[in-house]
């Protein structure tokens, strides 16, 4: 099987440079390609001298052989100097690029500098008088200003009147030349640095050590991308990194809201980013952290996610067949993947905005192969709100501490996370007048997730055992609260060189309590005919198992088949699910272009609309929810970078439940509301029904892989909902059109800009003459980000301005419905790397 | 007052918190020279330590200004809007940012974003978003003119109390229109065209950072609606229409960062 991974080194320095891989935010599982073999790269021959120095940029593109198949202009300085580098590039020889231990293809930029050669003495005599003059010595030591990286392959070329000195700087980034005294000119050039430029005055016989530091060309902090896909296995995932998660415009830096601006997905409201996926329910769409099931995503529920961005290596988003090592959804997957602490890596960011703070640190022990990362949150967003109304408190925070120790297929790893929200409303006023704050909302958990790390490549196995406490209180008396226990085990063999084995298993066992200070606390349906209630107490366990075959006979075919099953019980009510799946990958030319399909059964227990800590599963009972998914398209790469996706789905759902409710009743816009409407809404919350959803996503997106980054995404859908009498309606957040264009782009001087433009029809509404007869009016949104980078000797600090909504455009439809709205939400932040 | 004060501490931070790290480098216009080294340096140069070295600047600040390239500018916005017709007069104070390119020595291309919080007889927000040709004539100095689009979003300060709507529809009651300017729109929230001119000093602190007053003309016609209750029929509310007119002048303060 011969895996493909596009990858992109941006930014990229001496090819000595990324073979050490010290740079902290590369991905966790790419190793990059490493220089073997540097063919010399001379002046040409009969270009004139010139004063300074000449660049040229290529991209190097090496196979999984270490063999550079291609080499490909970026930035020229002339036809001899292009062809010298083209020509030599092509016979450089690298150890391939890996990912989890599998070469694969990469695609590198690499810029080469020409130095002119000094101007030669005129005669032998007036060599040997120079050199007799080169009695003192100039020593130094080249660094990267704010980093302190060394710069290795530096050319330091000192000037002395008409000659000029050369050297070069070593691995350590130092460098020596004997120099005349006097006064000198010293120039530094590196390929990914600013010219740097210094005068020194030497006396006779003379040693001065030096200590230059260079600005370098751009401090993105993520300058290694992986840009393309990775083993694949699956015929809907979109993986994101890099400036993908923490630049995109409208996100406020946060790796989990850019799931927003993918294909198949919209949102509930603008500032409440709970998912519509392929028009399912947002309780059906689930998040996680590293295959673990997060009870909490967001804070206050449109805040910040709960994890510190840092811990974020990339985020996988299925909006439908997804893995089966992910069960109990029948909508899509999110899956953040936290990043793998490196050896080399030590750091600390604090980080500072309008509505928070935070702080993350990074210590590697390479003695004991040990890396330590600890991170924090404190929200504070009653500062701001304070000054505008003082009845309304709310407040946030969160932790996560991770000690690892190994690779990626020996070792374990200690990692524990938590968060809570509170929100305090005054009630009441004491007998002074003053309010009184009292909770009236609490969310919080904690998890431990202890993971140990057994086998090699062709045989690998992870054990996992997390334990969690969640809690839910609502209003200042009523509190749900969750002790769970969590054993996971994951398992992959090699069965064969075209047959690879994986299979897992699942269990979960929770105890839920209410606590009512002064009286029972159970909440029971509205309706007592409803047999569902919608957190018993008491215990509750799951249980799953699944097995796949990743099958590819011949290289350009791909069958991964398998089945999951899955086992609910709570009290007296027991659910099995049991979901066959199936997909197909076959590649159609030689080297990028696949055709895909899927198909497959998912189910879910019912979920509640919002995910919170401990009131999650509930009204087991009525039976589990399932959807019959299929898929179909292909993906294509149109340049190096450049990519295409195409897919049309079709989701059959029997039942759902929790849906086509939300929305007013033509009878509320009528005026003729009354109990029993709310008991017929609390009745068609728990009435199972059927649904359906297709449609057609289009993804054409660029890689980050020369400062700009960015993807088109259109999607055409629709999602019903079958009514009482059997007719199809238009689903609550059904939306036909949704097109979002997003691009950011690095500019000189470390400044980076991005805008996203949203453009999407409205939701349906309720008119006279239907449920969901009508719709709302189209939704425009601009959003705009500008990031710039400040360097100083021993530390960076990043500054960004993020505007959502730059021109007040209206909002209507979804939970909002007809109820149009204008709001712009900018924020400026802070954040120093030391 | 108080948002005043924490939106002074806001557009000043960064200035405040880079401009007293940021390397100082002189201004001049001539090529750098020699330095001169410090009496503890000489001590060494035998020494086994290294002497940290930044580059010379290689351009006077004045010249690096004027260099083509992306700079970002923050800064707060004051002024008075006469309110045209049955407008109502405004008093706006707010933010503005403007990311722009400076594209040649005389030439620049800007988009100003200002959200501005409007005070007086009309409670709410006023915002504007223009695309601006700027001529700098002479070091500072900088004209502007700019066409974009800008809106309101609010509601007369004497109709707290009794505006209508939102309640069920009445048969009686129309249907979406566009109300004469003899009658008063209590609400406001859509937006129009807007045009601008403008006037602005900077004077240049360092190859990070320009400071300097500016002030502003401008006149937008506002589409004012209203929203009532909702149509039965649409689902969609029933909106009422008036043309709002302001004439303004501003000024304010800004700081720019290269």
């Amino acid at each position: 099987m011969t895996t493909r991974v596009v990858a992109c080194l941006v930014a990229w320095a001496a090819l000595a440079t990324f073979a050490r891989a010290e740079d902290s935010q590369e991905a966790a599982a790419l190793v990059a390609p490493q220089l073997v073999a540097l063919h010399p790269i001379d002046w040409p021959a009969n270009e004139p001298h010139t004063e300074g120095l000449i660049s040229v940029t290529v991209a190097l593109v090496i196979d999984v052989d270490g063999e550079v198949r291609r080499s490909e202009l970026v930035s020229g300085a002339g036809a001899a100097f292009d062809r010298a580098v083209l020509r030599a590039s092509v016979l450089f020889r690298f150890e391939p690029a890996t990912w989890s231990g599998e070469p694969v293809e990469v695609s590198v930029p690499f810029t080469h500098t020409f130095v002119p050669p000094p101007l030669p003495p005129s005669d032998d005599e007036e060599v040997e008088e120079s050199d007799r003059t080169l009695v003192s010595r100039l020593e130094g030591l080249v660094q990267e200003r704010g980093t302190r990286r060394v710069v290795p392959r530096g050319t330091v070329v000192v000037r002395v009147g008409e000659r000029e000195l050369l050297a070069v700087t070593d691995d350590d980034g130092k460098f020596s030349v004997q120099v005349p005294d006097g006064e000198l000119e010293v120039r530094v050039a590196s390929p990914l640095h600013r010219r740097f430029l210094q005068k020194e005055s030497l006396a006779a016989n003379q040693r001065l050590r030096v200590n230059y530091l260079l600005d370098r060309q751009s401090y993105s902090p993520y300058e290694t991308v992986v840009v393309g896909t990775r083993e694949r296995t699956e015929v809907s995932r979109t993986t994101l990194q890099g400036r993908e998660l923490t630049h995109v415009p409208g996100t406020f830096g946060d790796p989990f809201k850019v799931v927003q601006v993918l294909p198949g997905v919209t949102q509930v409201m603008s500032l409440l980013p709970m998912p519509v996926v392929r028009g399912s329910s947002p309780g059906n769409t689930g998040f996680f952290l590293d295959e673990s099931r997060l009870p909490l995503l967001f804070h206050l529920f449109g805040g910040p996610s709960v994890v510190h961005p840092e811990f974020i290596d990339r985020v996988d988003f299925y909006p439908g067949g997804f893995p089966l090592k992910y069960g109990g959804y029948t909508g899509g997957i999110v899956d953040g993947q936290t990043r793998t602490g490196k050896l080399q890596d030590n750091r600390l960011e604090f980080d500072l905005n309008l509505l928070q703070a935070g702080v993350f640190l990074r210590r590697a022990f390479p003695d004991a192969d040990l890396t330590t990362t600890v991170a924090g949150r404190i929200g504070y967003p009653a500062l701001l709100l304070g000054l505008i109304i003082d009845e309304v408190s709310l407040s946030y925070w969160d932790y996560q501490a991770r000690i690892e120790q190994g690779g990626l297929y020996q070792g374990w790893t200690a990692f524990f996370y938590g968060a809570s929200d509170e929100v305090r409303i005054a009630f009441e006023q004491d007998e002074n007048g003053k309010v009184v704050l009292q909770r009236a909302a609490l969310f919080r958990f904690h998890r431990g997730d202890l993971r140990l790390r057994l086998g090699n490549e062709e045989r690998n196995l992870v054990a996992r055992a997390i334990v969690g406490f969640d809690e839910s209180g609502v209003g200042p008396t009523m509190t749900t609260s969750t002790l769970l226990f969590q054993p996971m085990l994951r398992a992959g063999v090699k069965l064969a060189k075209t047959l690879r084995w994986n299979s897992g298993i699942d269990g979960q066992g929770r105890r839920n309590s209410t606590e009512m200070a002064g009286g029972e606390g159970e909440l029971v349906a509205p309706d007592d005919a409803l047999s569902g209630t919608l957190n018993d107490d008491g215990w509750m366990y799951l249980g799953g198992v699944f097995t796949e075959l990743v099958w590819q006979p011949v290289s350009r075919l791909l069958v991964v088949p398998g089945v999951r099953a899955d086992y609910y019980r709570q009290a007296d009510a027991a659910q099995l699910g049991v979901d066959p799946r199936m997909h197909l990958r076959l590649r159609v030319d030689e080297q990028h272009t696949w055709l895909k399909a899927s198909v497959g059964r998912f189910t879910q227990p019912p979920r509640m609309f919002l995910p919170l800590p401990g009131v999650d599963i509930s009204a087991l009972d009525l039976g589990l929810l399932s959807s019959l998914q299929s898929s179909a398209g292909f993906e294509t790469r149109l340049a190096p970078g450049v990519e295409l996706d195409v897919q049309t789905y079709f989701n059959w759902m029997d039942p759902v439940l929790f849906d086509l409710a939300l929305n007013r009743s033509p009878d509320e816009l009528l005026g003729r509301h009354d109990n029993e409407s709310d008991n017929d809404f609390a009745r068609s919350l728990y009435t199972g029904r059927k649904g359906r959803s297709f449609g057609l996503e289009v993804m054409l997106r660029k890689r980050d892989s020369d400062g700009l980054f960015g993807w088109i995404s259109y999607t055409l859908s629709r999602s019903q909902r079958q009514d009482d009498e059997g007719n199809w309606q238009a689903f609550d957040f059904d939306r036909a059109h949704i097109l979002n264009l997003v691009a950011g782009l690095k500019l000189p001087r470390n400044w980076e800009v991005g805008g996203r433009v949203l453009l999407q029809t409205g939701t349906p509404i309720s008119t006279m003459f239907g449920y969901n007869s009508g719709r709302t009016d189209p939704q425009l949104r601009v959003d705009l980000r500008i990031d710039k980078r400040a360097v100083w000797d021993k530390w960076l600090l990043d500054f960004y301005i993020d505007v959502i909504n730059v021109v007040v455009a209206e909002e209507s439809g979804g939970l909002v419905g007809s109820d149009a709205f204008r709001y712009v939400l900018p924020t400026i932040g802070f954040r120093a790397v030391l | 007052m108080r948002m005043t004060w924490l939106f002074g501490v806001i557009v000043s931070l960064p200035v405040l918190v880079l401009g007293a790290e940021a390397p100082v480098v002189e201004t001049r216009q001539e090529a750098p020279r020699v330095e001169v080294r410090e009496e503890s340096e000489k001590s060494l140069i035998d020494d086994d330590r290294y002497v940290p070295r930044l580059s010379l600047p290689t351009q006077a600040d004045i010249d690096a200004w004027r260099e083509p390239g992306f700079r970002v500018t923050l800064g707060w916005i004051q002024g008075r809007q006469k309110g045209m017709g049955p407008a109502p007069d405004l008093a706006p104070l707010g933010a503005a940012l403007r990311p722009w390119l400076r594209v040649s020595p005389h030439w620049s291309l800007g988009a100003t974003f200002s959200w501005q919080a409007a005070t007086g007889s009309f409670e709410g927000l006023k915002w504007g978003a223009t695309l601006e040709p700027t001529w700098h004539p002479w070091r500072g100095l900088a004209l502007s003119l700019g066409v974009g689009y800008g809106g309101l979003l609010g509601m007369r300060a004497s109709a707290w109390d009794d505006s209508p709507g939102n309640g069920p529809v009445e048969p009686s009651q129309p249907v979406s229109r566009t109300v004469p300017d003899d009658e008063v729109l209590d609400k406001c929230s859509s937006g129009g065209w807007l045009a601008l001119a403008r006037v602005e000093y900077q004077f240049v602190v360092g190859p990070l950072f320009s400071t300097g007053p500016f002030g502003q003309v401008d006149v937008q016609r506002t589409g004012c609606e209203m929203a009532m209750a909702d149509d039965v029929e649409t689902g969609k509310p029933i909106v009422w229409k008036q043309w709002w007119t302001h004439r303004g002048v501003n000024f304010g303060w800004w700081v720019t960062w290269r």
